[in-house]
């Protein structure tokens, strides 16, 4: 698949985090949300490939986006992206259905890694 | 005296492309001064304290600014606090703010 024909949604509140991320991964079609509902909506409209969610969101919790998501498509690619390193917070990820967790700062490489993982699908 | 910033990761995220960079830096002062004052507006609610700590510190720990960031990660643990101690955090956050945006401007 050509890199711009592979969608990425970010859902992250910080327009400072989504500028980041879009700088960073700009080759790729990439979907912001600043809100979990409207990633929500997003992810129904457009299907993107993976998505990269934040835990700390304004509205929902990315907890309940997560849940939300897999229900909605239980194959979802979800990453979920924290400013902190919680093992209870992995767990619960991993438990609901997220395929990774990662933690700020974001690093180019680890989120490469996992984009990397749904093209090679 | 050390950096108050650490830009490796920054940079490394997007190349070392100095535009971006300098773009990136102008979307930081505006979202974290708009926070600093949307934290000092929430210490009367712990809950909205928290999440504008919580917010604040994922944008110091994108930049770089560790400092910063244990900062907002105290504040953040601090949610219960008292009300003057709350303004002394927001004040020592404030200033390390300044500090990591007079470093960044001297970048530019």
């Amino acid at each position: 698949m050509e890199k711009e024909n592979f969608t990425i949604l970010i859902i992250e509140d910080q327009k400072f985090c989504t500028d980041l991320f879009r700088a960073a991964f700009g080759q790729y079609h990439i979907l912001m949300a600043h809100h979990g509902s409207e990633g929500l909506e997003i992810y129904q409209r457009h299907r993107p490939d993976i998505v990269f969610l934040d835990i700390g969101l304004p509205d929902l919790s990315g907890f309940e986006v997560l849940e939300k998501l897999r229900l909605f498509d239980a194959h979802a690619r979800i990453v979920m992206l924290s400013a902190m390193n919680n093992g209870a917070y992995v767990k619960r990820c991993k438990t609901l259905g997220a395929m990774g967790f990662l933690t700020k700062p974001y690093q180019k490489d680890y989120i490469q890694h996992y984009i990397e993982q749904v093209e090679a699908k | 005296m050390e950096a108050p910033v650490d830009l490796a990761n920054l940079r490394d995220m997007i190349d070392g492309d100095k535009e971006m960079e300098k773009a990136l830096f102008e979307e930081f002062f505006s979202s974290f001064e708009a926070g600093i004052a949307a934290l000092q507006s929430s210490s009367g609610d712990a809950e909205a304290w928290r999440k504008e700590a919580h917010a604040l510190k994922g944008v110091a720990l994108n930049l770089g600014a560790q400092t910063l960031g244990e900062l907002c990660k105290n504040a953040q643990e601090a949610q219960h606090d008292p009300e003057k101690t709350k303004a002394a955090m927001v004040a020592t956050i404030r200033a390390e703010y300044e500090q990591v945006k007079t470093f960044l401007q001297g970048l530019c």
